[in-house]
């Protein structure tokens, strides 16, 4: 009796702490899936921020200000396409060194 | 006894019997709410994948009046780092005292929210809420194209507005259950809606040639100080707009200190007599027709023709005309003479043939559909004034879809802004329909349209190593006192493109009423303009010189 008893004292007791070890693990998963929208979120946010940044650097209007105010040291093409004097666009010619940027 | 335990049964049975409905509701709004998950505003990005405009998240501050005690003190602290009106403030907050949310200012930049982070307000009287910001990384650049996205989220103007829903997208809805005391308790992931960004628009807008068409026309606004300019440019095989900027101009990032004048686009909605742009076309029809032919040399009467009760002027004195010189030198006695030939019929055939009086469905807002009027409400008068541009109404988008005709062998393809989008892939619209033989466009273009440019009105136009067609327009406007044709009222175009024998370009320049200089024809106030961007393009797309 006092065998039976028990018995079904810890199934009713596994039972029930299966479920909340499953209720505690859903709960997790859910956090964790909170998490992971908030920082999908958060990604989207600096990937935009990133392409702004970006786009704002590549600006055709910035390269080119900074090529028709000089700020770009370019070297002249071996064999330019017209005589012209120094008229954009400047395809054939090319940054005279490397640490030549556009300011 | 009995009457108490009566008493607790009958209040039992009305609250769990006759208001179970409204009790369980009541208690579910106040376990479960719905939150909004934001849908992020499409990305619109030209050809190359440059950014024109995105979203970026935002704070915005909001008050709630009911929780503010002195709404003195709280909008003099506000307004001293937001750049707002204390006495506005305060008032607005007294008069919302018995509301718990108001907007005090959006889209904070990150060193407002700093400076209202350090005023170290009570807590419960004011919060941000995230919200999207629309920004344009290249500023003025194709302002009128791309249009702007407003405070609520709304297109306004250019493809935000005609992508309005597309560029959206759907907000999504998270469902959460929360405590007596507001804090969540779970998320109810399996009722979750999640949201739909918007659509990624791609434009067939090139950013380079844009900018070249940009500092063309301020040129042009410079020099002759214009009402209004705009400029197209269009690759005639594809029907690809590669650039379209109009003038007065605006910066998207500000929308308050945008003008009033400047919201128009005037490349679709100027409408203007395209005077001896339409030559073209008039002429081409008759080919077609075999009512002229190539060869042929036509009298144009010195100058002076009467036809009915009205006499015909030409600019300058011509006798006998071949048909390329009528073009070259605009003769409008030689043009109207083709006319004559066409009649009324075949000259409103033409028109309607290549595009005009109705609008050429570009996607954008507010292009209009220029002005043809019925062939029951054309007069002898027509005849004469059709052919050389008079009595009709276009816009600088139909003339040059028009010219993209003749530059791609007489195949229509319907000029459009929309490259792609990633959303679906049948989202482009595009028209292609034959409306002259090759060989009739062909000729046109090689030959008419290359003199004009060669040693007609057009010269101004002229490339070192590309050989330019094109045709010049100088249409006197109505004025408004008179009522009749004004003397220095003008609108200047030019459409032209290069190279003659395979037109990789084509670009149009239109200057509404130069108030300064002398010379207002459109080879001398569009043409030089026209011919530097052709250049600029030509070089940057790498056609190779001939």
């Amino acid at each position: 009796m006092f065998f039976r008893f028990g018995a079904a004292l810890f199934l009713v007791l596994t039972i029930s702490l299966f479920g909340i070890a499953l209720e505690k693990r859903v709960l997790s998963l859910k956090r964790e899936i909170s998490l992971q929208h908030y920082r999908l979120e958060r990604l989207m946010e600096r990937e935009a921020r990133l392409r702004v940044r970006a786009a704002e650097l590549g600006a055709p209007e910035r390269i080119a200000r900074a090529i028709a105010d000089g700020a770009v040291d370019l070297q002249p093409p071996e064999q330019p396409l017209t005589r012209e004097p120094r008229r954009a666009p400047l395809l054939q010619w090319q940054l005279r060194s490397s640490s030549a940027e556009p300011r | 006894m009995v009457a108490v335990w009566l008493l607790l049964a009958v209040r039992l049975a009305q609250l769990q019997g006759f208001h179970r409905e409204e009790f369980s509701e009541r208690a579910l709004g106040q376990l479960v709410f719905d939150e909004p998950i934001r849908a992020r505003p499409g990305e619109i990005l030209d050809r190359s994948g440059r950014l024109l405009a995105t979203s970026l998240d935002s704070s915005s501050l909001f008050a709630d009046p009911a929780h503010i005690d002195d709404p003195d003190t709280f909008a003099t602290r506000v307004a001293s780092v937001l750049d707002l009106d204390a006495d506005v403030l305060a008032e607005r907050i007294r008069e919302a005292k018995d509301r718990r949310f108001l907007w005090v200012k959006r889209r904070l930049s990150q060193d407002e929210v700093a400076a209202v982070r350090e005023l170290d307000l009570p807590a419960e009287s004011w919060g941000f809420r995230n919200e999207f910001r629309r920004y344009y990384p290249q500023g003025r650049l194709a302002a009128h194209v791309v249009g702007l996205r407003g405070i609520d989220n709304v297109g306004r103007g250019g493809v935000e507005e005609q992508f309005d829903e597309r560029l959206r997208g759907k907000d999504g809805i998270r469902t959460l259950v929360r405590d007596a005391r507001g804090y969540v308790l779970d998320v109810l992931e399996e009722v979750t809606r999640p949201p739909r960004h918007g659509a990624r628009v791609v434009l067939t807008l090139d950013s380079v040639i844009q900018l070249y068409v940009e500092q063309q026309l301020d040129v042009v606004m410079d020099e002759w100080k214009p009402l209004s300019a705009s400029a197209i440019v269009v690759d005639p095989a594809s029907g690809d707009i590669l650039a379209m900027a109009s003038r007065p101009t605006y910066d998207p990032n500000h929308p308050a200190e945008i003008p009033d004048d400047a919201w128009r686009n005037a490349a679709v909605s100027d409408v203007y007599e395209p005077g001896s742009t339409i030559k073209p076309f008039v002429v081409s029809w008759a080919l077609q027709g075999g009512l002229v032919q190539r060869d042929e040399q036509i009298d144009c009467e010195y100058g002076v023709y009467r036809m009915g009760r009205r006499i015909l002027h030409d600019h300058h004195s011509y006798g006998m005309l071949s048909l390329v010189d009528v073009l070259a030198k605009s003769s409008n006695i030689g043009m109207a003479k083709i006319g004559e030939r066409l009649t009324n019929r075949g000259l409103h055939e033409a028109l309607t043939a290549f595009g005009f009086g109705r609008p050429v469905g570009v996607e954008l807002p507010g292009e209009v559909a220029g002005t043809l009027r019925p062939l029951r409400e054309w007069n002898g008068y027509s005849t004469g004034s059709i052919p050389m541009g008079h009595e009709l109404g276009a816009t600088p988008l139909q003339v040059i879809s028009a010219y993209a005709i003749l530059a791609n062998g007489g195949t229509m393809v319907s000029p459009h802004l929309l490259l792609t989008t990633d959303e679906d892939e049948t989202s482009q619209y595009v028209v292609v329909a034959p409306v002259v033989s090759e060989k009739t466009a062909r000729w046109m273009v090689s030959e008419p349209m290359v003199e004009v440019v060669r040693r007609g009105t057009g010269r101004r136009a002229q490339l070192d190593g590309y050989t330019v067609f094109g045709k010049t327009g100088t249409a006197q406007k109505i004025d408004p006192e008179t009522g009749g044709y004004s003397h220095d009222r003008h609108f200047c175009s030019f459409v032209g493109g290069a190279p003659a024998d395979d037109p990789r370009v084509l670009v149009i320049v239109t200057v509404n009423e130069p108030t300064v200089g002398s010379n207002h024809g459109g080879g001398s106030v569009a043409a030089p303009a026209a011919a530097e961007i052709l250049r600029r393009t030509l070089i940057y797309l790498r056609v190779p010189m001939e």
